[in-house]
């Protein structure tokens, strides 16, 4: 499958590279930090293929959110617990030989399944500004109790994480 | 509409999302800390980002808006995708607070050793 017959151009198969060779060291590497400082940037690479897209709004939110404060809260995480960022332990469980073998036998059926589907692709030119405004619209319109349902969501989750997160005197 | 050579130009970004939300199913199966299967869920739902995105750039038949009037088109996966973004950092969030939690109160995180309700 060439670039010229898929239409997509040499940044999207550096961008591909860089997030697959990144998501293995997120699964694989010992070393936790390391590990995180990769998820950041398989997080960044996918605001490039946002940005590939011609999603340019969500590759913003995806930088802010994703790799501006998720990627903190892990390192964070790692920081307060003991010993996980040591750099000789061992972090795979002893099924990982099954999991592989899922992991790769359900990629080969989506591989599949991706290749014998003809998706119904419409080619229309971007208007980075009307797509703006009608993605916009579509966020008050159509979508506007999804809209406010995910800002109280993330309300009670964040008060949710404070009231698990904070020392508490333990009551026998 | 749909004609093969079409059809071809959202199958790179498929591909890659189905390749990564592998190795992220990988890395759930495999990890032994509570952390790193986070930051593995966290490369499954950003697998379903690129589709979501993907699809809203080729696939989109647009939605009709009631009050404004018209049809918005393109927008309905990246609404979508703004959605998950957002449940997604508030599952980080909690998930972080229940390991943190976890670790003050058994001082490890090992998802296998975690047994406390099961009988």
């Amino acid at each position: 499958m060439s670039a010229a017959a898929t239409g997509v151009g040499p940044a999207f198969w550096l961008l591909a590279v860089g997030i697959i060779g990144g998501a293995l060291g997120v699964v694989l590497l010992r070393n936790m930090v390391q590990s995180a400082l990769c998820l950041g940037l398989v997080l960044l690479l996918v605001g490039g293929i946002y940005l590939n897209l011609h999603a340019d709004l969500l590759a913003g939110f995806q930088v802010l959110l994703y790799v501006g404060a998720v990627v903190t809260l892990v390192l964070i995480a790692i920081m307060l617990i003991h010993n996980l960022a040591a750099r000789y332990v061992v972090q795979t469980n002893q099924r990982w030989g099954l999991g592989a073998v899922a992991a790769v036998a359900s990629g080969a059926l989506l591989v599949w399944a991706i290749n014998d589907t003809r998706w119904p692709v419409t080619l229309r030119p971007v208007d980075y500004s009307e797509q703006l405004r009608q993605f916009c619209l579509a966020l008050l319109d159509k979508y506007i109790l999804p809209f406010e349902v995910a800002a109280v969501v993330l309300l009670v989750a964040l008060l949710g994480a404070i009231v698990f997160a904070q020392q508490t005197e333990r009551s026998e | 509409m749909s004609d093969p050579a079409a059809s071809a130009a959202v199958q790179p970004y498929l591909l890659l999302s189905a390749v990564l939300f592998c190795i992220g199913l990988y890395g759930v199966f495999s990890r032994l800390n509570a952390v790193g299967v986070l930051m593995s869920l966290e490369l499954l739902l950003n697998a379903c980002n690129i589709n979501l995105i993907a699809f809203s750039r080729y696939c989109d038949r647009g939605v009709e808006l009631a009050r404004f009037g018209g049809t918005a088109l393109g927008a309905q996966g990246q609404v979508l995708a703004l959605l998950s973004i957002t449940i997604a950092a508030a599952e980080a969030a909690v998930g972080l607070a229940i390991v943190i939690s976890i670790y003050r109160s058994f001082r490890h995180i090992n998802v296998d050793d975690l047994d406390l309700l099961r009988w």
